[in-house]
């Protein structure tokens, strides 16, 4: 069978399948899809991308461990030559910061054109159309593809945007190992400095706990991370919150920081500049704790509490650790 | 060292889209724009280097871009001390890889060897986050993007000279998801898209901005460079606002009298947990 979509399908670092790959693998089910996986598919991932709708599942072989390492130029390289073998009219990834720097270096290589951070896919049998948000989420439009590409179509979808299919189309799983084509990189890291957090990408973290202006100071962040323990959360802050130097800018929320939407997204003394609201308004569930009553911030909150967030957040942190054990 | 910068003008940060009536663009009469805030970054760096070296630096800020309502920011970049500017007048919003063609091209036809390229990591309009990466592609440069660190070293020698005969090496550092830091040590020409953190732009100056009004803009048309509809590959249609959300429950927190709040913080978990069922599940 000739599929027409391939999906670059990222591992974590526990070797399991990530949740994003997941989401984008099961919507595209229907249509049918084969997979590619840089690093070691086992038979638990086989089967698992098996029932996700994957009909071949190409492993590409690294023995050299070029790849070991995140490499611009290697991936582009490997997932490229499955592509120049093929006749895919698209490329599929979840957007992580992996797919995010490279898949545009494959796009140049092949002359053709991108679409990032998708959150919408239409499926009309064999023809796709997109939606996706411009100005930081103000405002979405439909992105067509005019079929004038010399090669596939790079897509990446944003995590948490397409619920996962509960009952996919189950593919013919077929597992088809790939040597790397070449064996040195023009460049490389050099060295890695791994952050002392497990924490999830804000990206893609499920629940965000974020701070403001008034949190006051850097310390207070402690007052945060206290009730993101208890729940598995991340911490985020506004700009406000990241200008001021409460915060590192990684941890920006907003239309110069990063975008979110997971199921739950609690704001903590933060007023809701319109670059904030655009960063977050996509979260499935809101809350907003803010000592302003006519702070912005409550009209997109499904949950507010007019308050001060010193008195709030630690009772929140209590009732959590009684109520979640 | 020719440093080009690829510079883009946004809608401001606090401006409230509104669509054009037939949905197929956002309505641009009231807008205020600005030079894209990552572009900055890109651009100060180009400036930090030409400070350092005082001599033999030459920065080139191109832009691609409509020129209808305003041509501001390429001035804008003059007048924070870039040399020179071309300006690709594209009529509209390219999509990224027209842009990226428009940009190789444009640097190309400015006759000026390529040397470094800077560029912010993402438009904060379209957040494509593509532009860098294919131009480093197109240059067959190593692709290096959102940098928080740019540390330059002049070399004696080197496995490549640059177009003056000099050896520059630079040590990169990016961000990646997690907090995770991954350094790159690399031979000029390199082409690094930019973050935030990297450095602080500064504004512009009195006499930069009289300078500026002196110095050599060139503008190319898009068929200067060759560039037409197929390239687009792609077409955006029917802009939207997203749905409105109903309005939600709202609670006042009885200040200073924990029991009464731990009470209501209560109800508040119990929604989340049974109404939206998002905790503790």
């Amino acid at each position: 069978m000739n599929n027409n979509i391939l999906i670059f399908t990222e591992l974590n670092h526990h070797g399991e399948i990530r949740d994003v790959s997941k989401q984008v693998l099961s919507n595209l089910s229907v249509v049918g899809t084969d997979v590619v996986v840089i690093g070691k598919v086992n038979s638990s991932n086989q089967e698992q991308l098996k029932n996700l709708g994957a009909n071949k599942i190409y492993a590409i072989d690294d023995p050299s461990n070029l790849l070991a390492n995140y490499s611009p130029e290697g991936f582009a390289r490997a997932i490229s030559d499955i592509i120049k073998n093929n006749t895919y009219k698209f490329v599929f990834a979840g957007l992580t910061s992996k797919s995010r720097d490279f898949f545009p270096i494959i796009s140049a290589t092949f002359k053709s054109a991108m679409i990032s951070d998708v959150t919408k896919i239409d499926i009309d049998g064999s023809n796709l159309t997109f939606a996706r948000p411009l100005f930081a989420g103000k405002c979405l439009a439909n992105v067509i593809p005019l079929d004038n590409n010399p090669k596939p179509y790079l897509i990446t979808i944003r995590p948490n945007s397409l619920p996962v299919n509960p009952s996919p189309r189950v593919g013919t799983g077929e597992l088809v190992n790939v040597s790397l084509s070449f064996n040195q990189l023009r460049y490389k890291v050099n060295e890695i400095i791994k952050s002392a957090s497990e924490k999830l990408d804000l990206t893609e973290a499920k629940i965000i706990i974020s701070g403001g202006r008034a949190m006051k100071n850097a310390e207070n962040f402690k007052f945060l991370h206290e009730m993101a323990n208890q729940l598995g959360a991340s911490v985020g802050a506004s700009r406000a919150a990241v200008d001021s130097g409460y915060a590192h800018h990684s941890m920006q929320v907003g239309q110069t920081g990063k975008t979110v939407s997971p199921e739950l997204y609690i704001a903590c003394g933060i007023s809701g500049a319109i670059q904030h609201l655009a960063g977050m308004r996509t979260s499935k569930y809101i809350v907003a704790i803010n000592t302003d009553a006519h702070a912005p911030i409550f009209s997109k909150a499904d949950y507010g509490i007019v308050g001060d967030l010193f008195q709030v957040v630690p009772i929140f942190t209590e009732v959590l650790k009684a109520k979640c054990r | 060292m020719n440093i080009f910068v690829c510079i883009k003008q946004v809608p401001d940060t606090e401006t409230k889209i509104e669509l054009k009536s037939d949905n197929t663009y956002i309505e641009t009469k009231d807008i205020k724009w600005i030079m894209n805030p990552y572009d900055e970054f890109a651009l100060e760096q180009a400036l930090l280097i030409k400070d350092h070296y005082k001599t033999g630096i030459n920065v080139i800020a191109v832009r691609v871009g409509a020129t209808n309502p305003s041509t501001e920011v390429l001035r804008t970049a003059l007048a924070m001390g870039a040399d020179e500017a071309i300006l690709v007048d594209a009529k509209e919003n390219l999509p990224p890889y027209p842009t990226a063609l428009a940009l190789k091209r444009a640097i190309d036809k400015s006759q000026k060897p390529v040397d470094l390229i800077l560029a912010g990591k993402q438009s904060i309009d379209y957040d494509n986050f593509q532009v860098p990466q294919m131009l480093a592609q197109m240059f067959e440069f190593p692709s290096i993007s959102q940098i928080v660190s740019f540390n330059l070293t002049k070399e004696s020698a080197g496995s490549k000279a640059l177009s003056d005969g000099s050896f520059f090496k630079v040590e990169l550092k990016r961000e990646i998801e997690g907090g995770t830091i991954e350094i790159y040590n690399l031979e000029l020409p390199v082409c690094c898209s930019c973050n935030k953190g990297l450095n602080v732009p500064r504004y512009p100056s009195l006499p930069g901005i009289m300078k500026a009004k002196k110095k050599n803009l060139i503008t190319y048309s898009l068929q200067d460079l060759d560039i037409n509809d197929n390239d687009k590959r792609i077409e955006y249609r029917n802009f939207y606002h997203p749905p409105e959300k109903a309005p939600g429950k709202k609670y006042t927190y009885p200040e200073g009298d924990a029991n009464k709040g731990r009470v209501l913080v209560e109800e508040v978990f119990n929604l989340l947990k049974n109404e939206a069922k998002v905790i503790g599940k």
